[in-house]
């Protein structure tokens, strides 16, 4: 049981004067309780890879499998609701009158009775912090931004997909919404398997398992999360920025501190950082 | 100067209005951030910058002129560069050259200069090269750069981003970061709403809302001190503020305004 990208390959446009290569030889294993964080700069080929992953379109090479069921196969159809991709900009999908019917389409369109639906719905529409009651009645063309995006992750969360795949979904949130989506991977890991794309390693470095870092459409790194948390480099290498409080702790180092271990946690790096410098006085 | 005064805005059929109450002016050459938890009326004040939205009460005014007059309202629109929350609601071109030379080609630029201010403009924002590219054919950061080399391209006099770095990579919003100082340095009025105090720390003046009206217009270090009040309007410190303040608590001598690696390191060691 896992969702497995076996050497996958893309080209948009294939065959036309315009094609480009977006990614090139990509493994990536989602397995049921793990975390994936999928790290890149801007056109380093991260949407297209979730793209990839929920079977949306079929890799130019390689394979994508999911519970060893081949998404671009004979037997895709019984995939139906098993992989949940939240867009980088997702708001552009809501479509019903009501964000109450908005959410409740996907589950009552899997077979689920009117009641579930409805519960699926509120029950999502409160992970991502908004109050159904003040919500469910409003029209999604009536929402600012951010509330809209927040309505759209719930969309996917209430079809309560097996692997949950989420494009830089805090990007446009408030604290407390960007607050909601971290409880909503870590509930989602629980439930199944979760990979999440961003270019901010900061706020969801800490809840990730696994990391891939992609530059141009290749990997320049894939391993644990602690190997990367120890050695920040590849960050710098693909672009990206070595979270701040990371930053001191590595530059710290380099100035000849003696630190046991280093942390994204505020609190724990000061505690970590002071200790260091009244040893050296 | 852009004038808001008393202003109250409702949407139509909203229970409650977006806006209330809100005064507030924006100074050629100045630079203020707008934050606030999402609904809170950062877009809405946006809008009503230029005229796209009308006040219901109070007023506006972009150097004396009153939005609602439409005898002016040609010469307000020209003056104020609007940047959308969404990029998809700006975008019209078929190509991206295109696309940015659509705002200074209605202002009446001579053709020669539109082709220098749409070639200066989306080397700014880093899309040079990607001229003839259809826009709907863009990576999401990329139609963000190009929603801002339109407004770029106008040269208005006032320049209002909502949230224009929300999806792009670090070195993005260093871009953007970069280009408005500058602007602002050149005396461009620069609105920028961020839910970033990393980002509206390098601000002169950040303005907070908290359910339509103005619940902070200060310095970033006010508001940065005051973990109640950046609860209370949505904003997270910057985790360097946390850090910072870990250390205060543990004897570091570290000053109010320390905002960047350095300058923790440098207090560390002092
Ligand atoms: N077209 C509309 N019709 C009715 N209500 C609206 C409309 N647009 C926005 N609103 C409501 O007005 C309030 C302010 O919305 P606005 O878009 O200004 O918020 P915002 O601060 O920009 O939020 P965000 O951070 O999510 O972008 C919210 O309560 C929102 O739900
Ligand atoms: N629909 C498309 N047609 C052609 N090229 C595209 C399309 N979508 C993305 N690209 C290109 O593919 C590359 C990877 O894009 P994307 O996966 O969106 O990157 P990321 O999500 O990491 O920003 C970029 O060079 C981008 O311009
Ligand atoms: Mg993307
Ligand atoms: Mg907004």
């Amino acid at each position: 049981m896992a969702l497995t990208v076996e050497r996958a390959g893309f080209v948009y446009g294939r065959g036309t004067a315009y094609s480009s290569r977006a990614l090139d030889g990509i493994s990536l294993t989602v397995s049921p309780g793990e975390v994936v964080l999928v790290l890149g700069a801007t056109g380093s080929g991260k949407s297209t890879l979730l793209r990839l992953a929920a079977g949306l379109a079929p890799p130019s090479e390689g394979r994508v499998l999911v519970d060893g069921v081949d998404t671009a196969g004979p037997d895709a159809s019984r995939l139906r609701g098993r992989v949940g991709l939240v867009f980088q900009r997702p708001e552009a999908q809501l479509f019903a009158e009501t964000v109450a019917e908005d959410l409740a389409f996907g589950p009552r369109n899997l077979g689920r009775s009117e009641r579930d639906a409805r519960a699926d719905a509120d029950e999502a529409l409160e992970a991502v912090g908004l109050d159904p009651e003040a919500f469910g009645r409003r029209s999604p063309f009536t929402l600012s931004g951010g509330e809209a995006r927040r309505v759209a992750i719930a969309g996917v969360l209430a079809m309560r997909p097996a692997y949950l795949l989420l494009d830089e979904p805090t990007a446009g949130l408030d604290a407390r919404g960007r607050a909601a989506v971290l409880g909503v991977v870590a509930e989602a890991k629980r439930r199944g398997g979760v990979a999440v794309v961003t270019h901010d390693a900061e706020e969801l470095l800490p809840l990730a398992d696994t990391v891939l870092v992609l530059e141009g459409g290749s990997p320049v790194f894939v391993g644990p999360a602690a190997e990367l948390l120890a050695r920040p480099a590849p960050l710098e290498a693909a672009g990206l920025a070595v979270p701040p409080v990371l930053d001191v702790q590595v530059r710290a180092v380099e100035a000849g501190a003696r630190l046991p271990m280093l942390t994204l946690d505020p609190a724990l790096a000061a505690e970590i950082l002071a200790a260091s410098v009244r040893r050296a006085r | 100067m852009i004038e808001l005064a008393d202003v109250t805005f409702r949407y139509p059929g909203a229970e409650r209005p977006a806006l209330a109450g809100v005064t507030l002016s924006l100074a050629p050459g100045e630079h203020v951030a707008v934050v606030g938890a999402n609904g809170s009326g950062k877009s809405t004040l946006a809008l009503l910058c230029d005229g796209m939205l009308l006040p219901e009460g109070g007023s506006v005014h972009v150097d004396g002129m009153d939005t609602r007059d439409a005898a002016t309202a040609f010469e307000v629109r020209s003056r104020v560069g609007l940047v959308l929350q969404d990029p998809d609601d700006q975008i019209v071109g078929a190509v991206v050259e295109e696309d940015a030379a659509f705002g200074p080609e209605n202002l009446g630029v001579p053709r020669e200069e539109l082709r220098a201010r749409v070639d200066e403009a989306l080397a700014a924002v880093g899309l040079a090269g990607l001229e003839r590219r259809e826009p709907h054919l863009l990576s999401e950061g990329q139609k963000q750069r190009l929603a801002i080399a339109g407004a770029l391209a106008m040269r208005p006099a006032y320049l209002v981003l909502d949230e224009p770095a929300a999806m792009l990579d670090p070195r993005g919003r260093e871009d953007v970061g970069a280009i408005l100082g500058r602007l602002a340095s050149g005396g461009t009025g620069i609105l920028r709403v961020t839910h970033d105090l990393a980002e509206a720390a390098a601000a002169r003046r950040v303005v907070a809302l908290c359910d339509g009206s103005v619940a902070f217009d200060g310095l970033p270090a006010d508001l940065l001190a005051d973990a109640l009040l950046m609860d209370r309007v949505g904003v997270a410190p910057p985790p360097l503020a946390a850090l910072a303040e870990g250390l205060r608590l543990r004897g570091v001598d570290v000053r109010a305004d320390a905002f960047t690696p350095a300058a923790l390191l440098e207090a560390l060691w002092r």
